[in-house]
């Protein structure tokens, strides 16, 4: 027999019958292939799979017959391969396929866990269908212990169990018995050699590895109290020792552990990331050499391990000379100056990074003075020339490089959203000089309109050296923000309770006739459509439709939006137990909007301009007299001119952490009835208010600046003020579109119309309106105020940026009143109220939120301050 | 319904097998597909798993399942090369790739994979009979690259008309020149010929002093070149127009400058006489500091 092939696992060595000669292979041609060896297997399919055909050409020694040998053992079915040369005639050869087939896994099953991570288990590990073999078994094996070692579960323990499958020849069942057993937590972290910077400092930069929960403080008591004897009693009771601050601290340290929000999940990898955030900690104090000398993680009880660390601070340095090379655009004394680093400050590389190559706080790194200006390849790498005592002597090596010309801008990813969509909101363009305040100022901006998941847009810079040209791709990673709100509930007399709403942000109109684009909706242009239905029983139901084109025109960032509104509100007889839902009368508001928001460059491009005409109709039905009017039954009407002037430069839709957003605007109508001879003091409402006379000023101001140093945190604050007034006395002020105050600012539950409904937690929805007391009385005053001020401070904590839920916790304090009159209007003279609350944004149902508010003030016909309550707020709270 | 809950349960290898099969020749596709989920790795190896592997892609393909179709296709062609189905699975491969391919004016990634498992095909299989239409396939994918690159300088010559005009006229400058670069038999490179001049011209006017003349010429450059190019062009009135336009804000443009330049000159030598008096007469300095003084004063 002549053979020629090779074998994994047979220790026999092919016996090379055959002249081999490498450097000069020869042609064969395959006359005949034949497997032998097989039981289960199907010879045609194994020939099938080894690639080799009757009639191929192929030389030997080759590709082709050690393609072959890979191929087959590609498919993990059998136990051994060889390829054999029966017979050479002439140029033909014959082929044997030498196999040894072994069992194969037909069934595999898992024990012990749960369905989810069965089939997640199922996806790691595929070993249905192939030979059975100890490797294969260690891997999965290992696997196995590894997906939960990474869940926690640290002592995890996977037995395997082979069984022969009877229904079918030559196959195994195969079960993995998993005992979790139960999750690792850590109970205390032990930190040694650490002298200028305490435990709890370095346990806090550990950011996911973190001690169980504890309040041990009564057990320790106890247990002094218990091994106390009488003379330790008399010592301790005679001569109080003094107590410093560093021991009352390590007290505390060692007996309360309050961080319920931690998790305390054993974690390896994220283990050793914090062993590193505690060296750059170190770093950036100074201590250059800081290391850990050893750590050790040993079991403490069955659920628990405890961690050992012990460090090596070394010295803490300072910078010395700083100097720089290769820089012929900006002199020493300007880069130094930007540096912001002085001789004599504590080094620390993490600054020292941030100053050269990206300050994401300020933006106006070293770097920032030439990649802003076009020198792309700019480089700066700081050398530490000379270490002295405590004292290092910095060069910064500089490379300035050529102005590099944008070439080309594109997008990639947008799976749904149209290319013009998003390439008109670019800032960066082809034929300018690459400039990275416009690119940081873009990636901003994409992520503000919302189609794109703000954490994963990435700039891809591909330059090109030769002609100094740099070719710009955003890589974008789309993500659902479209939203449905559905509430309901049964709510007492008032029957049914609830709202549907759609808001579609990324509508497409232009392919609304054609299916194959929708996605599940036409989507892709940037449009957006929302629908709404409130509804509250009989007595409350609100329908509105809005649609808005964000580029009219698709020249300029022009919005064309067309509203339409229909609102009823009805006094239902809730006393007539004869009649219950007896309708008493009805307030209908419908209008409709046409509105176009501009943006413009000057003062600066943050600026927008917004006018809107809208045509609105009220129409009353024994429900006149509640609003102050004369008759209890009639119809009003209005159109409205309005325009706001707006200023925002806030860095996210969601969690603004830094800019603000101020805004003025004004609505006014025609001055009917002063121009109207006919009407006068006198002149009963039905004419008087037949065509509304008013005008309106608001004006709304929020500013956002980050806090202790951190992103997370951030002050907001805000204030808030609106001013009705009329045109002449004879008409006076009208009866709606007055400010009512209080609560949590919803419209839904206010139940109010024709009114501008303004929060203020801590106390009741709407009690700082004037005319409540008096409401529906004859003769009383209309019911809202004329003039309103608001104040709010906000400290937030970002919890999760998650953007598929991202929630934050807020401290607040605020402060409003409302007026009827303005010779009452008094602006110190304010409603004040504290408290604290969370909100949490899913894409899918808009942002939620609750508060809990403490009012200190009275509220106008009481005598109590208000006293605490909580409010649960849907949507963004504008006022 | 309970025949199929109790094949989803049976390891009955054959029977699976069997209603797997019947169940994809009846068009149930989803519930062939779960069976042979359940019995592809069994069979491997045996006579029954190149129709089963087969049949497996083709019922993601019918459900539409494009994406999975074309990498089970594929797997099918990596494993069964010399299979009579290979030629047709590596066509489906493509083919599904091909479906899923989006609309110009979205990403076009797997669109370029499409056209580089079309090209595939056409290399292993250049004697198919769906050769034609595999490069009917490739056609109008780079058609769709076209029209993307078109659109994409439609909207840059749009917002010419915007907020920024200046920083469009720009791109528009840039973005026409790489269209033709990249597209040079495209039937919209008169048109942006045309504009590129338009579009340079009315750059170079609103350019500051120093860069005017530079950005005349270059506008000039674009409206020889497309006179060149396109002799009988339907835009060619207005490409003169354009051109005399431009020609003349030149001539305006280097009258002005040489006026300037003589001015400078005259107010250098000035400057140079006076400093050579200064020269020659150091003490006239003094002398002459106290009149200006008093004609300040005045």
């Amino acid at each position: 027999q002549i053979r020629l092939g090779q074998s994994r696992y047979s220790a026999q060595k092919p016996v090379d019958i055959l002249e081999l000669n490498y450097a000069q292979p020869k042609k064969y041609k395959i006359a005949e292939i034949k497997a032998v060896g097989l039981s289960t297997l199907d010879e045609t399919a194994i020939i099938s799979l080894s690639g080799l055909k009757v009639g191929d050409e192929i030389s030997v020694p080759g590709d082709a017959i050690s393609d072959a040998l890979k191929k087959l053992w590609q498919q993990g079915i059998i136990g051994d391969v060889k390829i054999l040369v029966t017979k050479i005639e002439g140029d033909e050869i014959h082929l044997l396929l030498d196999l040894t087939e072994r069992p194969r896994f037909s069934i595999v099953e898992f024990t012990g866990v749960s369905s989810t991570q069965e089939s997640e288990l199922r996806d790691k590990v595929q070993i249905r269908g192939r030979v059975v073999r100890e490797d294969v078994l260690n891997s999965s094996k290992r696997k196995i212990t590894n997906y939960f070692v990474e869940k926690g579960y640290l002592n995890t323990e996977v037995k395997i169990v082979q069984e022969r499958d009877t229904s079918f020849p030559n196959s195994v069942k195969l079960r993995f018995d998993v005992d979790k057993k139960s999750k690792v937590k850590i109970n205390e972290i032990a930190i040694t050699g650490n002298e200028e910077i305490t435990d709890g400092k370095i346990k806090k930069k550990m950011k996911k590895t973190n001690e169980h929960a504890r309040v041990w403080i009564f057990k320790d008591v106890f247990e002094r109290i218990k091994n106390a004897d009488a003379e330790k009693v008399g010592n301790s009771i005679a001569h109080r020792n003094p107590v410093t601050d560093e021991e009352v601290k390590t007290y505390i340290n060692k007996n309360f552990k309050l961080n319920f929000f931690n998790s305390s999940k054993f974690n390896k990898k994220e283990y050793r990331n914090d062993k590193d955030n505690i060296i750059n900690f170190y770093q950036t104090k100074g201590y250059r050499d800081a290391e850990i000398l050893a750590d050790s993680v040993y079991d403490f009880d069955e659920r628990t391990v405890n961690i050992d660390i012990d460090l090596e601070e070394g010295r803490k340095y300072y910078y010395r000379e700083i100097s720089f090379t290769g820089n012929y655009i900006h002199d020493d004394a300007e880069l130094l100056a930007k540096l912001g680093i002085q001789k004599g400050d504590t080094y620390n590389k993490e600054l020292l990074d941030k100053r050269l190559n990206y300050d994401p706080t300020k933006g106006d790194d070293i770097s920032s003075l030439y990649q802003d200006d076009g020198y792309l390849f700019f480089q700066i790498d700081p050398v530490e020339v000379n270490v002295a005592a405590d004292s290092i002597d910095i060069e910064m090596r500089i490379f300035e490089g050529p102005q590099v010309t944008v070439n080309s801008v594109s997008i990639e990813g947008n799976e749904r959203t149209s290319d013009h969509v998003v390439m008109r909101e670019i800032r960066i363009l082809p034929g300018q000089k690459f400039d990275r305040s416009l690119l940081v100022r873009t990636i901003r901006e994409l992520s503000q309109i919302g189609y794109f998941d703000p954490e994963t847009i990435n700039p891809d810079l591909r330059p090109n050296f030769e002609d100094a040209t740099v070719d710009i791709v955003f890589q974008l990673e789309e993500r659902p923000n479209d939203q449905i709100e559905l509430s309901g509930g049964w709510g007492g007399f008032y029957g049914f309770v609830g709202t549907v709403g759609l808001v579609f942000n990324n509508f497409s109109v232009r392919n609304i006739g054609d299916f194959s684009k929708w996605r599940p909706l036409p989507v892709g242009d940037g449009q957006k459509l929302s629908l709404r239905v409130q509804a509250n029983g009989k007595s409350f139901q609100n329908y509105s439709f809005s649609f808005t084109e964000p580029w009219f025109g698709g020249k300029k960032p022009n919005a064309l939006s067309v509203s339409l509104n229909h609102s009823v509100q009805r006094q239902i007889d809730i006393y007539n137990q004869s009649n219950f839902g007896n309708e008493l009368g009805f307030f209908k508001i419908t209008g409709v909007t046409v509105g176009l928001a501009k943006r413009v460059t000057w003062p600066d491009d943050y600026f927008s301009i917004s006018n809107s005409l809208q045509y609105q109709v009220y129409e009353f039905d024994q429900y006149g007299t509640s609003f102050g009017l004369s008759f209890p039954t009639g119809r009003l009407k209005s159109f409205v001119f309005n325009t706001t002037v707006s200023r925002s430069n806030v860095d996210s839709p969601i969690y603004p952490r830094m800019g603000s957003n101020i805004s003025l605007g004004v609505n006014f109508t025609p001055p009917y009835a002063s121009l109207n001879k006919n009407i006068t003091e006198d002149s009963p409402d039905q004419e008087k208010y037949k065509w509304l006379e008013y005008h309106k000023w608001m004006f709304d101001a929020k500013f956002y600046t980050p806090i202790f140093g951190s992103s997370k945190f951030v002050v907001s604050a805000r204030t808030h003020m609106g001013f009705l007034g009329s045109y002449s006395k004879k008409v006076g002020m009208i009866p709606v579109e007055r400010f009512v105050m209080g609560g949590d600012g919803m419209t839904f539950n206010n139940f109010s119309l024709g009114q501008d409904i303004i929060g203020l937690r801590g106390y009741e929805n709407q009690v700082l309106t004037p005319g409540r007391n008096t409401r529906g009385i004859e003769g009383a005053d209309p019911y809202g105020g004329i003039v309103y001020n608001k104040y709010v401070m906000e400290l937030r904590y970002l919890v999760s940026p998650n953007p598929s839920a991202t929630i934050f916790l807020l401290g607040f304090a605020e402060a409003g009143n409302n007026w009827g009159d303005y010779a009452e209007f008094n602006p110190y003279d304010l409603k004040k109220s504290a408290g604290f609350g969370a909100r949490i944004f899913m894409p899918a149902f808009g942002l939620l939120g609750i508060d809990w508010g403490y009012g200190f003030d009275a509220a106008p016909g009481t005598v109590q301050p208000s006293g605490g309550m909580f409010h649960f707020t849907i949507g963004q709270q504008f006022r | 319904c309970g025949k199929f809950y109790k094949l989803e349960k049976s390891t009955n290898w054959d029977e699976v097998y069997t209603a797997a099969n019947e169940y994809y020749e009846k068009e149930e596709y989803n519930k062939a597909i779960i069976l042979y989920d359940k019995v592809l790795p069994v069979i491997r190896g045996s006579e029954k798993s190149e129709l089963a592997q087969f049949n497996y892609a083709y019922a993601h393909f019918r459900l539409k399942r494009y994406i999975e179709a074309a990498s089970y296709f594929n797997t099918f062609y990596e494993s069964y090369s010399r299979s009579p189905l290979a030629e047709e699975s590596l066509f489906m491969h493509a083919y599904s790739l091909y479906l899923d391919a989006p609309d110009y004016n979205l990403d076009q990634q797997s669109s370029r994979e499409a056209v580089s498992a079309i090209q595939q095909f056409i290399n292993r299989f250049p004697q198919s009979d769906s050769y034609e239409r595999a490069m009917g396939m490739i056609d109008n994918l780079q058609s769709r690259f076209e029209k993307k690159a078109y659109e994409e300088a439609s909207m840059y010559y749009r917002l010419t008309e915007g907020l920024f005009p200046g920083q469009f006229y720009l791109a528009c400058i840039v973005n026409f020149q790489n269209f033709a670069k990249s597209y040079p038999n495209s039937e919209h490179n008169e048109e942006l010929a045309y504009k590129l001049v338009e579009v340079s011209s009315a750059y170079a006017e609103r350019s500051v002093f120093s860069k005017k003349e530079e950005r005349l010429n270059q506008a000039l450059e674009f409206g020889d070149e497309f006179q060149r190019k396109y002799p009988k062009s339907e835009y060619n009135n207005d490409i003169s127009s354009l051109i005399t336009q431009t020609q003349e804000e030149l001539d305006a443009h280097q009258k002005t400058k040489k006026q300037y330049d003589e001015l400078r000159k005259l107010e250098q030598e000035a400057r140079e006489k006076q400093e050579q008096k200064e020269k020659e007469n150091p003490d006239l300095e003094q002398a002459v500091t106290p009149e200006t003084g008093v004609n300040s004063n005045k």
